[in-house]
């Protein structure tokens, strides 16, 4: 069967029913790639956003959602819903947060795009399968619509680490400085 | 051990126990909060070991309501003023512990229950240990902070 | 017969937040019954059976490392698990707690899915979401 690859770009959203497609997004950097997965109905969805929180502009936030985490995330579960997912069979994983210098000198975004995340899904109800967050390291991270299976990839590095698979014990590679 | 080294250990306890289980971080030194007539909690505990000592916090009821908020997400509105003494002594206590695991010691300590203080208690006159901001603004909140230690017997 | 479990921890809050990861686990079916101490906890144990003790250590009355002891000595009650939920995170506390019988061991602060996989480590097939 050939898989086709669907790209999550830099603020934005994928949700497939398709079992042949792969949701794929590139070069986590502080950004943080929210992957889910409904085994029974067979929906999968990614979003890829950027910034913790979407108060410091409703303008950008109203263009498009998928930049905040807390205007994305919650898109992210209703359009797998709207595809017949049900929110406590969902197999959710979380990569990137990395604390890496962004555009704008901010150095503890990843951090802050992290305990947004924690917090939105804690509120929610959503525990996390598998998680591979914080440190410097830029991350690539691709879903498989059919098989649920979330793998991982370092920055120039061919080989792929499998994340959250069900029955794993989940990392939690997380190391940002502490705060002191 | 000098008091600089528990002023490390107690912030990044407090840091530790706010982003894990509250999912706010922690700024760095800030000055301790005004006497404003904005209404605030504090919570006092006490631990015995070597060293034996206590320790104190005070919140702004504003910023508790925020952290409860993320700690139990209720339906409700407004959760009760009893829920919102019992996150801040149970702060309190993650704080205090955390804080004590780093202590490098052969004996375990003891930790009283956590009690809440009433606003214009002696032990609050007193400027706090430090400070530090809560949460991403500056509107967000401070938590000041008492450690007192006791002497150790030579 | 629903699944038991017992938490046993002097804040109200905190036992609230181990009940709500539990119940988020995919274990709404679960039992639960509290204790602030461990007087309050070895009363529940007597009059029916829990299939695993969740229990701070720090706590007036009776502390954790008291009724772990006192579970170990009960010729029934030692074969319930008991997984310690304690701000004390040194080594020396852990081991000591495991060698005296508890089963797992979780520091505060903890992150929920933490709490959930070491429940899934010491439960087993009968903790499967």
């Amino acid at each position: 069967m050939a898989m086709a690859n669907v790209v999550v770009g830099i603020a934005d959203c994928q949700v497939s029913k398709s079992r042949d497609e792969i949701l794929v997004t590139y070069a986590l950097g502080s950004c943080i790639a929210v992957a889910i997965h409904d085994p029974v109905a067979g929906v999968g969805g990614m979003l890829h956003y950027m910034l913790p929180e979407s108060s410091i502009s409703a303008s950008k936030a109203a263009e498009n959602p998928y930049m905040f985490a807390d205007t994305g995330i919650p898109l992210l579960f209703r359009r797998a819903y709207e595809c017949g997912a049900e929110k406590r069979r969902l197999v959710v994983r979380v990569a990137g947060g990395a604390q890496v210098m962004d555009s704008e000198g901010i150095f503890n975004i990843g951090k802050r795009n992290y305990l947004a995340l924690r917090k939105i899904l804690w509120k929610a109800g959503v525990l996390v399968q598998g998680e591979a967050v914080g440190g410097n390291l830029s991350r690539t991270v691709r879903l498989e619509v059919g098989s649920g299976r979330f793998w991982l990839r370092g920055p120039g590095s061919p080989s792929e680490q499998e994340l959250g698979s069900p029955g794993s014990v989940p990392k939690g590679a997380q190391s940002w400085p502490s705060a002191s | 051990m000098p008091d600089s080294e528990w002023s490390t250990m107690l912030a990044a306890a407090t840091g530790e126990v706010l982003e894990t289980m509250f999912f706010t971080s922690v700024g760095g030194p800030a000055a301790p909060a005004e006497p404003t007539a904005e209404p605030r909690l504090a919570v006092r505990l006490s631990f015995e070991g070597t060293p034996s000592g206590a320790l104190a916090l005070s919140v702004s009821e504003v910023t508790v309501r925020a952290l409860a908020a993320n700690f139990l997400p209720s339906e409700e509105d407004e959760p009760p003023l009893s829920q919102l003494g019992g996150v801040v002594c149970e702060l309190a206590n993650m704080i205090c512990g955390s804080m004590l695991t780093r202590v490098k010691t052969e004996e375990h300590f003891r930790l009283s229950s956590p009690e809440l203080v009433p606003e214009g208690a002696a032990l609050l006159a007193v400027p706090p240990s430090q400070s530090l901001a809560v949460g991403e603004d500056a509107a967000d909140g401070t938590i000041d902070l008492w450690l007192v230690l006791e002497p150790h017997a030579n | 017969m629903a699944f038991c479990v017992l938490i046993v921890d002097d804040s109200p809050v905190m036992r609230a937040f181990i009940r709500r990861i539990i119940v988020l686990s995919g274990m709404e079916g679960a039992e639960f019954l509290e204790a602030s101490d461990g007087h309050e906890a070895l009363h529940l144990l007597r009059q029916q059976w829990v299939d695993v003790v969740l229990t701070d250590i720090n706590m007036p009355s009776m502390d954790g490392e008291e009724l772990v002891r006192r579970l170990e000595a009960d010729d029934v009650l030692k074969s319930v698990p008991v997984v310690i939920v304690s701000t004390d995170g040194t080594e020396k506390r852990m081991q000591k707690m495991i060698s005296l019988g508890a089963r797992g061991y979780v520091k505060k602060p903890f992150m929920p899915e933490t709490l959930r996989e070491e429940l899934e480590r010491v439960l087993g097939a009968a903790y499967a979401r």
